[in-house]
């Protein structure tokens, strides 16, 4: 408990009143003592007429996991034991930097007479790992509102936080997969892939150079060769966990949305009949776990990623990728998550993204700050905004510089937002399968 | 247009602008009016006593020197050294508007204030004999000598009524003085026998007498007077035996009192008024301190208190947790590098060619987002050529504002720039809602 800033108004002012008696009144004591006993009368009323923090109950809980970028509710009950609640009630939660509730004071206001209320408390979560809650704080004024009650309650309550698998299990990767195992996705190269499937009756309308003239002839009816993309490829997602990739971008960080693209990549390569395996470097190489089919890798994947922690050093691109070259036994598609500052900065990056290109299938995946683009085209034209505009323009060209030389490479580039990373890749993907590049 | 950066960046030079030329007025009013230069001149001249002080004090005999603001006690000083630079005492600064090589009068001093300091303690007053060519040329030369009658009328303002100088030929004249060869160039002596009632000969020199001490109405102790300043000042301590007879002469002069010998070059006197009614001893004892304590300050206090107490009483408790600190450096070191970056672009002075170099960048996205990248040179003219078959009026206004500040931003003044970008802006607001977002 503490007074409320209406008690300290009235404070201060008997405060001024008691200094115009001492000046004015040779024997003022006595009134300007009466003055403060009044005071003290109707504080101690209002503190009687007010609900004690000890009348009530308070009941919270918490999901016991959830997908990191997501919000989650923190579902509570607050209960009296006299028939009424206060009419204004405030909380705030204790939390640690893996939570962040959406506003930071939550307000509940119970109608009279009503001795119980229900909160829901949105609550953001920001990184990967256990999120914490340990403490419930209450505000609510007194009867006459000259002072504030402070309760709080220890709570305890954990959440796990997992990387974003919700594409994969609401099933928005299957359905984006659909072309490539369906067939519905136009194809640039004619016969839908190289590996035989099956074959069927043929129909007016398909290509005649499709029908197997020997088979026809057994069967004495036309029958065509149906075939696939090709399956059994690796795919090596190769994530940077240095510094840079400890940026947020949006809600999350860049390591958190490399990771949940990874995440809906293993699947989408699982469902695509690939070999998915993983790799993290920051300072220097770390877990490689190795090519797998994909749904026995996404299990594996998904553990490894959840223990991922960005790395406050620069990241060493030729220890990594070097190490990476020198495992990888046979051609794959190397999906490298990777960022950079500068054309400078990257040129250890480009130089070792061109040794690895030279045996297998690169994949740059870069993620594009929206706020970069927000500064760059400012809605009003002030000295400040055009020098803010052209240097973050400077920021993106010089980016861009990088991506294009890499192009020239040979190396698919993926630059794009967060809000786009997962579906983007899914493409790419489906893409280089049903172009057979890998 | 807001444009604060820029007016604080022109403005910043010019309060420092006006403190610099005050401080420099300010120095320049010192140094003139206050006369300090002039004043040091002439105690480093051929006829200052700037030397004297150290002389003594290499000889063991202690000498103070005077200062312009620190002045010691007269009951602390034996013997006081008075050079005069001033050939009239009841006139003021009468030769500083002249050629400084004719000034007789180098430093001014009243007649009242050199009676009060031969009053005060035994003085021996070294009249004059050089005028200011002395100390502009340096050089002995007859030229630079005060007329024997402009002396003997100062003779006169100092009661020696009726003395006769005597002025030697332009050479050394040498006489032996206590076993010292004193040697004078023009010597110049006073004429004994025209010496007044009360006044005596102390030093013979020749035919003349060098010092002559008169006795003072009202004091008990005498006055001398040096007819030749050369005896003590700076080019005559260097002369023959000259130092050792003035170590020997003031010994002399001064008795037995061992108190310092000051040297005074200041015109003022050392204690200017004596006001002993102003300063009052107070008994200060805790009766003082008590009457803080007693009605009305006991109310003053315990007001103050219990404000106190209430302020911190509720600064003292919390509701809810810490915040947290504002932005971690990961986040927010994009932003803060493309600020940095900002301002050092406004801080260049080139706000043309960055406006310049804005609107062309704008004009290049706006046909990339038509037209695809890699358009090179003609990405304005067909993105302008495309809004032309839309409106066509539109698409002239606003390539003719663009291509203007493309082209003559860098040569405009700032509200010249400000107008046309304004304009620009407008423009681009129409094209944005015919086109499409920039």
């Amino acid at each position: 408990m503490r007074p409320s800033r209406r008690l300290v108004a009235l404070v201060l002012a008997l405060a001024a009143a008691t200094v115009l008696i001492g000046v004015f009144r040779l024997d003022g004591g006595v009134m300007a003592g009466a003055l403060w006993a009044v005071l003290v009368v109707v504080a101690i009323c209002d503190l009687a007429l007010s609900h004690a923090a000890k009348t009530l109950q308070v009941e919270a809980d918490l999901p016991s996991t959830g997908y990191v970028g997501h919000t989650v509710t923190l579902d509570g009950r607050i209960a009296s034991r006299r028939r009424s609640l206060p009419r204004r009630i405030e909380i705030r939660l204790t939390h640690d930097g893996k939570l962040a509730p959406e506003t930071e004071t939550s307000i509940e206001t119970p109608r009279p007479g009503q001795a119980e209320v229900a909160f829901r408390l949105a609550l953001v979560l920001r990184e990967r790992g256990v999120g914490h809650l340990s403490r419930l704080s209450l505000r609510y004024g007194s009867a006459l509102g000259l002072f504030e009650v402070l309760p709080t309650w220890p709570l305890d309550l954990s959440i796990e936080i997992v990387p974003d698998v919700a594409p994969v299990l609401n099933g928005e990767i299957q359905s984006q997969m659909l072309p490539l195992l369906d067939g519905l996705k136009d194809m640039k190269l004619r016969g839908e892939g190289s590996e035989f499937h099956q074959l069927r009756d043929f129909q007016p309308g398909m290509d005649p150079r499709s029908i197997d003239w020997k088979r026809s002839a057994r069967m004495r009816d036309l029958v065509a060769r149906e075939t696939r993309a090709e399956r059994n490829h690796q795919i090596i997602l190769s994530v940077d966990s240095g510094h840079l990739m400890a940026e947020r971008i949006g809600k999350l960080r860049k390591l958190d949305h490399a990771i949940n693209a990874s995440l809906a990549l293993t699947w989408a390569g699982a469902l695509g009949g690939d070999n998915v395996g993983f790799f993290n470097f920051a300072s220097r190489p770390q877990q490689f776990i190795p090519p797998r089919p994909g749904r026995r890798a996404f299990g594996h994947v998904q553990k490894r990623s959840i223990e991922l922690e960005a790395e406050t050093a620069e990241t060493n691109h030729t220890l990594g990728l070097t190490h990476l070259n020198g495992v990888l036994n046979r051609r794959s598609l190397v999906v490298v998550f990777s960022d950079f500052v500068d054309s400078v900065t990257a040129e250890l990056l480009v130089e070792n993204l061109a040794v690895i290109a030279r045996q297998h299938l690169v994949l740059y995946v870069v993620l594009r700050d929206p706020e970069l683009d927000s500064l760059m085209r400012p809605t009003d034209i002030s000295m400040g905004r055009i020098a803010e505009a052209v240097s973050a323009r400077q920021m993106l060209q010089e980016r861009q510089a990088v991506l294009d030389r890499l192009r020239r490479l040979g190396i698919l580039c993926l630059d794009t937002t967060p809000d786009r990373l997962t579906a983007g890749l899914i493409s790419r993907y489906i893409d280089i399968k049903s172009q057979e590049l890998i | 247009m807001s444009d604060n950066p820029a007016q604080t960046s022109r403005s910043g030079p010019a309060p420092f602008l006006v403190v610099g030329a005050l401080l420099l007025a300010g120095l320049l009013l010192l140094v003139t009016q206050s006369g300090i230069l002039s004043d040091r001149q002439v105690d480093r001249s051929p006829i200052g006593v700037q030397a004297l002080g150290a002389w003594l004090d290499a000889n063991d005999i202690a000498a103070t020197n005077s200062h312009p603001r620190l002045s010691p006690a007269v009951a602390d000083l034996s013997f006081r050294v008075l050079p005069l630079y001033d050939t009239n005492l009841v006139r003021f600064d009468a030769d500083r508007d002249g050629d400084p090589a004719d000034a007789e009068t180098m430093r001014d001093i009243t007649a009242a204030n050199l009676r009060t300091k031969l009053d005060e303690i035994p003085t021996l007053v070294l009249l004059p004999k050089w005028n200011g060519a002395m100390i502009e040329t340096e050089v002995a030369h007859e030229q630079s000598l005060i007329p024997l009658a402009r002396i003997e009328a100062l003779t006169r303002q100092l009661d020696l009524a009726g003395v006769e100088m005597v002025r030697g030929v332009a050479e050394f004249y040498e006489d032996r003085q206590g076993g010292h060869d004193l040697a004078l160039f023009h010597a110049q002596v006073f004429n004994p026998s025209t010496l007044p009632d009360g006044c005596r000969a102390e030093v013979p020199y020749g035919l003349g007498a060098l010092v002559a001490s008169c006795t003072l109405a009202g004091a008990n102790h005498r006055a001398y007077f040096a007819s030749d300043p050369d005896i003590l000042n700076n080019h005559g301590l260097a002369v023959a035996d000259n130092a050792a007879y003035a170590v020997r002469l003031l010994t002399d002069l001064r008795g037995t009192d061992a108190n310092p010998i000051y040297i005074d070059r200041s015109p003022d006197l050392l204690t200017r008024m004596d006001r002993v009614d102003e300063r009052q001893e107070y008994d200060r004892g805790f009766e003082e301190l008590e009457r803080f304590f007693e009605y009305p300050f006991t109310l003053f206090w315990a007001a103050l208190l219990i404000v106190l107490a209430m302020l911190f009483w509720r600064g003292a408790l919390r509701f809810g947790p810490l915040r947290q600190a504002a932005g971690q450096g990961r986040n927010i070191s994009k932003r803060a590098a493309i600020a940095a970056k900002a301002r050092l672009l406004r801080l260049s002075g080139n706000d043309g060619r960055m406006v310049s170099d804005f609107v062309r960048a704008q004009l290049q996205d706006l046909a990339h987002r038509s037209f695809g990248r890699d358009l090179g040179s003609e990405a304005e003219a067909r993105f302008l050529a495309l809004l032309a078959r839309r409106d066509p009026d539109l698409a002239r206004d606003f390539g003719a504002s663009a291509r203007n500040l493309i082209d003559n931003a860098p040569g405009m003044a700032p509200v010249q720039l400000n107008r046309a970008l304004g304009q620009y802006h407008s423009l681009l607001t129409k094209v944005v809602e015919h086109h499409g977002p920039v």
